[in-house]
């Protein structure tokens, strides 16, 4: 009787732990799976080795702040699938909410499901606990640039707050060496979280960000996320347009096409 | 699928010493009831796994009610190699058991249910980064504190020893969650795996 009991207790417990399917050391724990790693090199190779579209334009979807909006990313992902036009999609950070492993896995899991590549660079939220260990393993360096059909794309880190305001973020002169090869691109896209003039921008580096997008006269766009909602303007007067995203919870997307001197973006509803 | 394995090995190995190792006390000679000292904790707990670590380990005492509510102090660890990172995380844990059944003329008891929640927290500057007052406001992040709430449910058998100063040795699994799970599967219960909501964990408890 015993035995039966004690037999009948366990099943009970690996019912539950079938049920449950997982075991959580902590919320702040960093279990990435393999195929959840070097996701921004991945996507890379997958670009750069079969670029689409026309060979002087460039047209790609530009998203951010996917936080915990997982229906709405979702549905995001679902109606970028049926278009054609799309060459690879730029999220312009907030991957996560808590910076916590599960919110990483799951909103790269949706994101997985894109048929383009997509890139990234990392919000304020996902540096978060642990976020920036796990961005860092899941996605690879907070600052990279790729280029792609001549343009060059300079993916930065300007999450000032999060790294107690130190003055190196954003790395000025690594954003500076990005551009200054100006014989080696068309023209060059900066994308960040933080805008300049944000609360949570270094505001020590405000300026001389603006005047290293500005100086080398090639910088079409600076694109930014973390404001939720769409936006675009000149505010520095210095011939760089400053273009915001909408969060995927906003259901909107902005497509932009690039073009050697000029661009041109729509907004689309989902 | 290893995480399942290991847990298996440690039930099997708590199973083992539990039913071994103390059998033996039950020959002690009888000891008269003593008044503990109420700091003095009646219980003591190995977890394996749901929040406090890859182990932890806790003391504490069961009050009011019949002794019908536990409450407990852990600590537990994460070492690197299993979980990403050290993280050293300690807590109190409070359940409520509303049935315990006394199997008859066998020395065991089961307790089919217990509801508690945990109150936890990770120590290191990257848990408790977000609290510091001169980088953010309060409420600059709603959830700006650094300990974290976990509910669970869960289930317990014990083995009980009359005469003896151990009472009771038992096993017991949780099923819980934690709070910004919740918070993140609720608006999204169309895309959000409800199953990864929860994680299972467990471990043995020695009552004395």
């Amino acid at each position: 009787m015993i035995q039966k009991l004690l037999k009948g207790f366990i099943a009970v417990g690996i019912a539950a732990m079938i049920f449950g399917q997982c075991i959580s050391y902590s919320p702040f724990e960093i279990t990435l799976e393999d195929h959840e790693k070097d996701l921004t090199q991945k996507n890379l190779n997958r670009l750069l080795d079969n670029p689409t579209g026309n060979s002087d334009t460039v047209t790609f979807a530009f998203i951010g702040d996917t936080q915990r909006f997982y229906d709405a990313s979702t549905d995001f992902v679902n109606v970028l699938n049926k278009r054609s036009d799309i060459e690879f999609v730029i999220h312009s950070g907030d991957i996560s909410d808590f910076g916590l492993d599960l919110e990483f896995s799951l909103m790269a899991e949706i994101l997985g499901k894109l048929k383009v590549p997509y890139l990234t660079v990392i919000g304020n939220h996902d540096i978060i606990y642990n976020g920036r260990r796990i961005y860092e393993q899941m996605f690879g360096p907070m600052d990279y640039s790729f280029t792609y059909k001549g343009f060059r794309f300079v993916m930065l880190n300007t999450n000032g707050r999060e790294f107690g305001f130190s003055g190196k973020v954003p790395d000025i002169p690594w954003l500076d060496e990005q551009l200054s090869d100006t014989s080696h691109y068309k023209n060059a896209l900066v994308i960040q979280h933080v805008p300049p003039g944000n609360d949570d921008f270094d505001n020590t580096l405000e300026t001389s960000y603006a005047q290293t997008l500005s100086k080398w006269g090639k910088t079409l766009l600076s694109m930014n996320g973390h404001n939720h909602d769409y936006s675009i303007g000149e505010p520095y007067n210095d011939g760089v347009t400053y273009l915001n995203s909408f969060s995927t919870s906003k259901k909107s997307y902005v497509v932009v096409k690039i073009w050697e001197g000029g661009f041109s973006h729509v907004v689309v509803d989902f | 699928m290893w995480r399942f394995q290991t847990f298996i090995y440690l039930l099997t190995f708590i199973f083992l010493f539990a039913s071994n190792s103390f059998a033996q006390e039950e020959e002690k000679e009888e000891t008269g009831p003593k008044k503990r000292k109420w700091f003095v904790p009646d219980h003591s707990k190995i977890h394996f796994a749901g929040g406090y670590g890859f182990l932890s380990v806790s003391a504490g005492k069961k009050i009011l009610r019949k002794k019908r509510i536990e409450l407990d102090i852990t600590i537990g660890y994460l070492p690197k190699a299993i979980g990403g990172d050290d993280i050293l995380t300690g807590g109190i844990k409070a359940q409520y058991i509303p049935w315990r059944i006394d199997w008859k003329n066998k020395p065991l008891q089961i307790e089919p249910l217990a509801v508690g929640l945990s109150i936890f927290q990770a120590w290191g500057t990257r848990f408790n980064r977000l609290n510091d007052r001169n980088l953010y406001s309060k409420g600059y992040y709603w959830w700006t504190s650094n300990r974290r709430f976990a509910p669970f449910i869960g289930q317990r058998i014990q083995r009980t020893y009359k005469n003896s100063s151990i009472k009771s040795i038992g096993v017991y699994y949780e099923i819980g969650t934690y709070d910004l799970y919740i918070y993140s599967w609720l608006p999204n219960q169309k895309t959000f795996p409800f199953h990864k909501l929860f994680n299972f964990s467990g471990g043995v408890q020695l009552s004395f």
